[in-house]
């Protein structure tokens, strides 16, 4: 049955991740940007503070670099953790599809904030981000072992967050800042997204190698 | 080398200094008093909170001793009850004149017999009692026995950008070296230490939280607007405050909800008022300037860490467009800039590491430093001044007479934050409520950095200006609080007063809003009769004290009037206060010596309204449901994606089974 299982993902092997016509930017490339975004949220949240979050007010370049800004070190932490697995991950998987969920997500989780949560005045964090790429790769991987698991995990997070308005393990953010799940699922959305289109337009790209 | 040996003196010595805990004169042959339990039971219900202490005293001596518990006065507390079980014994307390009540508790205990005695240093100083703290004697403990206390006290809470805060306050500020000469404190509880919280919200609470004690309390949701909340541990240490934050719904309205107590329709009544504003205060675009006025004095040893933080988190927050300047102050004050500074990366780093870097040393001499601020204002630009301490002004001018005259020359706010218990409030609060700013009292174990970014969203905020609330329709008296001056962000407005008859009432806020005139208006009925919340009556008279006080501060009531006025409201509500204590005896006692028993007819009233709310949901006590108040939201919310542990491993974990697949 395994065997079988294995032998139909490899059918859907995408050769063109050996080099033949990609449609997908380098790995490298993608690592130096899962990099770059670290760096920067780390450096502008211990020296930027307020200069760069989303504010209903703000310049509209604060729509991205709202991400790459923190409420705390700990909420920086767990984000930007969280933000090189899965931007490493999904950047060897398939670097385009990466990059336009970092650019989609980026400019929609905001805006998404902005219509959905009105009570929400002033937001930062890259976990939005995190959302939308965790999404991208479990629909892109989602026939690999325990996919399924991850998926009802992360869709019963994002389920519960909506129903109950906040964090499943509440953070601490600082006084008056809540957990936005509007920014999850808009992130979420985003990430499942842009791997449909991807497999739509160019099939399913499951990685070659130990199923090919 | 001298400072180097003192500032580890310090250290050492704080964490059995620094608490409250029983009290041992310095010098005393015999063992401490130990603390054998310490439980307290909270019910925050609706706006104020009934705070119950339970403690159990053992004396290990062979002799038969004195207790003496020192313990900080938690904010706008009305200490109301003690009751000592000595043995077969229960003794209750009534509230007398301060000098009446210590001669009567001195001759029954020189008699050797059972007798206890509450008292405040609330305002002022007192000979003997720590600077802001109660003192309870207890006598006799008699040798290898236990004796029990219970005290009670309400306090009214306010809501802050939909957060409630509650501070049960142990940790001693350290602030008063002459009540440390005096005594020696026993701070560790030795069989069982324990909190219960019980939350009583009219409106859903979306969160609760102990900071510092996550892992431990056990938190029991059993309504969207209940919840219970326990820590119990089998041993304890009296030198940490204990710290409840509950955050409302996000999505509230702005309100206005009415507390009564109107035993008789033909009496006047008492009432709670408490406005929660629901307007957009949008933040203020324009470049300004912040001096910071920062207390270095030697009792900040161990907070310099926490304000250098804060200091740094604040100018974070600023814009490219603001400035800033640093003042430091201990026996004197200088300035640690050179003038203004302009808000940029490079300077926030530089000035936030300046700061990290100062030493605790001397006094506390804030008037020359807020006057160095203030002569540091340029007047064309928008200044707020943020002064941080912990102390009680004992060098240079210390008269508030003198900081009112001095803060009423200039056009500056002034916002302070008040570190530990024994910080100078009524100075304090003089010096926000003159120059149109506010003040914050922070508990060490608070969440220090949100306390002071909350403040931050306010400064940088618009602000309601001249505010007026007035009240029409039913004729109201002996109201504190109807001049507002500034509404800031998030801000609740609690008002109490006094009332005639029941009827409908026009209530309106009027204030200014960005130079425009605004009203907000709304009305609701005044019930004829009301017996549900009793303690209003003394939340009330404590308020009456307060402005007293700060009358008298500033000049506008001689002293003897306000001692006068002070001791006469703390018997007819039985409140300890600075002039007022509580002595407490055995029934016959005060039968003897005709002490009257209106503490007793006080709280078998008080008690009887508890048990029938004790079993009820919690009620929403908003009056301006038909007619409200304000059309819009009562507080805005800073928001962020909480990418929590569990779900960082699970990422990670599936990242890394996709690498591994990919390989």
């Amino acid at each position: 049955m395994k065997k079988e299982r294995r032998l139909a993902a490899g059918r859907q092997c995408d050769l063109r991740s050996q080099g033949g016509g990609t449609p997908r930017s380098r790995p490298a490339d993608s690592r130096r940007s899962v990099v770059i975004i670290t760096a920067l949220a780390i450096a502008i949240t211990l020296f930027g503070g307020s200069h760069f979050e989303w504010t209903r007010d703000a310049a509209p370049w604060r729509i991205v670099t709202s991400h790459f800004t923190h409420w705390t070190y700990e909420q920086l932490a767990w984000d930007a953790l969280a933000f090189v697995g899965l931007g490493l991950a999904c950047a060897r998987r398939d670097g385009r599809a990466f990059h336009a969920t970092l650019l989609a997500s980026a400019i929609a989780i905001p805006l998404a904030v902005a219509v959905f949560a009105p009570h929400v005045i002033a937001y930062r964090g890259l976990s939005g981000i995190d959302s939308a790429l965790f999404a991208l790769l479990l629909v892109q991987n989602r026939r690999m072992p325990l996919a399924w698991l991850f998926a009802i995990a992360f869709v019963g997070k994002l389920c519960f967050e909506a129903a109950t308005g906040g964090a499943v393990f509440a953070s601490n953010m600082g006084v008056n800042v809540v957990a936005v799940p509007v920014a999850h699922l808009a992130g979420a959305v985003i990430g499942a997204l842009i791997a449909f289109i991807r497999e739509l337009r160019f099939g399913n790209l499951v990685p070659c190698g130990r199923f090919s | 080398m001298k400072r180097v040996i003192l500032s580890i003196l310090l250290c050492v010595v704080t964490p059995t200094l620094f608490a409250a805990g029983t009290l041992t004169p310095v010098g005393a042959a015999h063992s401490p008093i130990q603390i054998r339990e310490h439980t307290v039971d909270v019910t925050i219900d609706n706006g104020f909170a009934r705070t119950e202490v339970n403690q159990v005293f053992f004396n290990p001596n062979d002799s038969d001793l004195e207790a003496v518990y020192g313990f900080p006065v938690p904010s706008s507390a009305s200490l109301s009850e003690i009751t000592i079980m000595n043995g077969e014994r229960v003794l209750n307390g009534e509230v007398i004149e301060a000098k009446e009540a210590k001669r009567v508790y001195q001759e029954e205990r020189d008699s050797g017999n059972d007798a206890g005695l509450g008292e405040c240093s609330c305002t002022k100083p007192k000979d003997e009692v720590e600077y802001m703290s109660y003192k309870f004697s207890v006598s006799p403990v008699r040798k290898q026995s236990e004796v029990k206390i219970r005290f009670v006290y309400y306090q009214p809470l306010k809501i802050d950008t939909g957060v409630g805060r509650y501070i049960y306050p142990l940790a001693d500020g350290g602030t008063d070296e002459i009540a440390k000469s005096f005594w020696t404190r026993n701070p560790k509880v030795e069989q069982r230490f324990a909190v219960n919280v019980e939350l009583k919200s009219g409106w859903p609470v979306d969160e609760v939280r102990v900071p510092g004690a996550e892992a431990e309390a056990k938190v029991t949701k059993l309504a969207d607007g209940h919840y219970k909340v326990a820590l119990d541990r089998s041993t304890g240490d009296l030198s940490k405050d204990f710290v409840f934050y509950y955050r409302l719904a996000d999505d509230l309205p702005g309100r206005v909800e009415l507390l009564t107590y109107k035993p008789k329709a033909n009496e006047p009544g008492t009432f709670m008022l408490t406005v929660t504003p629901g307007i957009d205060l949008a933040p203020i675009t324009s470049g300004a300037d912040y001096i910071f006025v920062l207390d270095v004095s030697g009792s900040m040893a161990g907070k310099l860490a926490t304000l250098a933080r804060g200091v740094e988190q604040t100018l974070q927050q600023f814009k490219p467009a603001d400035r800033f300047r640093i003042f430091v102050f201990s026996n004197s004050a200088r300035e640690l800039t050179s003038g203004f500074v302009a808000v940029s990366p490079q300077s926030v780093q530089e000035w936030s590491q300046k700061v990290q870097q100062l030493q605790p040393e001397g006094g506390t001499n804030v008037y020359d430093a807020l006057k160095d601020g203030l002569d540091g204002v340029e007047a064309d630009r928008a200044t707020s001044i943020l002064l941080i301490t912990d102390g009680v002004t004992n060098e240079g001018i210390v008269d508030p007479k003198e900081f009112h005259a001095l803060l009423k020359k200039y056009d500056v706010r002034v916002f302070g934050f008040l570190m530990g218990n024994n910080a100078n409030w009524p100075l304090m609060r003089l010096i926000a409520d003159t120059s149109g700013g506010f003040y914050s009292a922070v508990s060490n174990d608070d969440d220090i950095i949100g306390q002071i970014l909350l403040a931050k969203s306010k400064i940088t905020s618009e602000a309601l200006h001249d505010a007026k609330l007035s009240i029409s329709g039913v004729k109201t008296f002996d109201t504190t609080g109807e001049v507002i001056g500034k509404i800031y962000r998030g801000q609740q407005l609690v008002l109490f007063g006094r009332y005639d008859k029941g009827g409908e009432a026009n209530v309106a806020l009027q204030a200014k809003l960005t130079g425009q005139d605004q009203t907000y208006k709304t009305t609701f009925d005044f019930p004829e009769t009301s017996t549900e919340h009793p303690e209003l009556e003394r939340m009330f008279g404590l308020a009456q004290i307060e402005e007293i006080a700060l009358k008298e501060q500033v000049g506008l009531l001689p002293p003897n009037e306000s001692e006068q006025a002070i001791r006469d409201l703390g018997v007819k509500y039985q409140l300890v206060t600075d002039y007022t204590s509580m002595v407490v005896l055995a029934d016959d006692v005060f039968e003897k010596r005709g002490i009257a028993r209106n503490n007793k007819q006080r709280i078998e009233v008080e008690h009887a309204a508890q048990s029938a709310r004790a079993g009820a949901s919690p009620i929403n006590t908003r009056v301006d449901n038909n007619r409200p108040m304000f059309g819009g939201r009562s507080h805005g919310l800073k928001g962020g994606g909480a990418f929590d542990p569990w779900m960082v491993v699970l990422a990670l974990f599936a990242a890394a089974m996709v690498v591994r697949i990919k390989q």
